[in-house]
């Protein structure tokens, strides 16, 4: 039984060592203040933007350009290949861009898992951080990047960014169960960022701002 | 379905056309003979073409216009090289049956006869350019003139380019039969011109123009 009780203690030790490495290197910021900038990944000026796009579904790559156009009440995107055909296009609502609405899909694209996963891959990137008594506020050592950790419908949501410029350097969606997405975002031109690299399962679109 | 309504569907089918085509000055023409006579006729003689490009793409959600630039070479049979120069650099080849992308470095070849989806791009990118539609039984065309130019709207019949493109608007020169423009309509409303300048016909074009070894 103590060999037992040993291995198992042993096995939760293991179990906990991949969230232990996570946030090494941060700790918690006890008083973040008002100098804290707010997680951005497009600035409250953002009109719009193209990106060359690469995305790669299960193997197959198509490329093209994608188009994101902030509107009223949420963000347009649309995907159009170099010849000019328009492969999809999505409107993501404010406060809510995972509840997308697919405006077209070509025909061998129309697929429901197809669907999902590109809208909750692009959601993400719309989506703002929360800040309220749930959110966890870490800091690295150096106080260049701020861990944000927030949760919502079964999921949990992380935001490394910069503390003054509110630049959002890599954004995760954790769920249990379910697909984890991962963006990476880099050379913030002004607006928005230049560079997104978004992983989630077997689909990845890579974005670079023209 | 009795007379009366198949001539209904018939008006209702063909009443968005109609207007379209009045809408840019253009009318229907009534002697269809002699147009696709003349289309026939200059496309047996077009054995090369070469000429610059500007594509215009139009998103209903945008109100600019995407604009691409570019060169474009076509050898009989069926060589195309369609070369985008800005603002990105991207190049379709299709050469003995095979069809090649270079995205900026990137190269991947497909085989036309293996891949649906790319036959039927290819058919588009050759009917739509050289004018080689009469007769094709992928596509219903209807045919419309304006002061200096022929229109032809082909109307695809295949399923699966049906789902990709509504029509394609192709228009020529009255007096050379040159194909000027093309208008990929997609369904919903989005659609792409293609206007072609500097225009060189049976020019001499070598076979490597359509490989990306010695013609990059």
């Amino acid at each position: 039984m103590k060999i037992k009780l040993a291995h198992l203690i042993m096995l939760l030790g293991l179990a906990m060592l991949p969230f232990s490495c996570r946030f090494s290197g941060y700790t918690t910021m006890v008083n973040p203040g008002s100098k804290l900038s707010k997680a951005t990944v497009f600035s409250p000026d953002f009109l719009k933007a193209l990106y060359k796009t690469e995305l790669t579904l299960h193997g197959r790559t198509i490329t093209g350009i994608i188009v994101i156009k902030k509107v009223e009440n949420g963000y347009q995107m649309a995907m159009v290949s170099e010849v000019g055909l328009k492969y999809f296009e999505f409107f993501f609502p404010e406060g809510s861009p995972f509840n997308a609405q697919a405006k077209y899909v070509m025909a061998v694209l129309d697929r429901e898992p197809l669907k999902e996963a590109l809208i909750n891959s692009f959601g993400l990137l719309f989506r703002e951080a929360n800040y309220n008594s749930q959110t966890r506020l870490k800091i690295n050592e150096s106080e260049t990047k701020v861990l944000l950790i927030d949760r919502e419908k079964g999921s949990r949501f992380s935001y490394y960014y910069n503390p003054i410029s509110g630049e959002v350097g890599q954004l995760i969606q954790n769920r249990f169960p379910g697909t984890r997405t991962s963006i990476k975002l880099s050379n913030y031109k002004n607006d928005a960022p230049g560079s997104i690299l978004v992983y989630r399962g077997k689909i990845s679109i890579n974005l670079q701002r023209l | 379905m009795n007379h009366t309504k198949l001539n209904s569907l018939l008006l209702a089918c063909c009443f968005p056309l109609f207007l379209g085509a009045q809408e840019a000055g253009f009318q229907p023409i009534s002697d269809i003979s002699s147009v696709t006579r003349n289309l026939v006729k200059h496309a047996s003689a077009t054995n090369t073409l070469q000429s610059n490009f500007v594509q215009e793409k139009h998103l209903n959600m945008l109100e600019e216009v995407l604009t691409s630039h570019g060169q474009f070479f076509f050898k009989k049979e069926n060589n195309v090289r369609w070369q985008y120069l800005d603002p990105i650099k991207y190049t379709i080849l299709i050469h003995l049956g095979k069809f090649t992308i270079d995205n900026d470095g990137k190269v991947s070849e497909f085989n036309t006869d293996g891949n649906p989806m790319f036959r039927e791009i290819n058919k588009m990118i050759i009917t739509a350019i050289r004018g080689d539609f009469v007769g094709n039984a992928e596509f219903a065309p209807v045919y419309f003139e304006g002061k200096t130019q022929v229109m032809a709207r082909l109307v695809p019949i295949v399923a699966q380019v049906k789902s990709m493109i509504e029509s394609i608007d192709i228009y020529f020169d009255k007096v050379t039969m040159q194909v000027v423009k093309v208008v990929f309509i997609e369904p919903g409303g989005d659609f792409t011109s293609i206007r072609f300048e500097d225009i060189q016909v049976n020019k001499e074009i070598p076979d490597s123009r359509f490989e990306l070894a010695n013609g990059k």
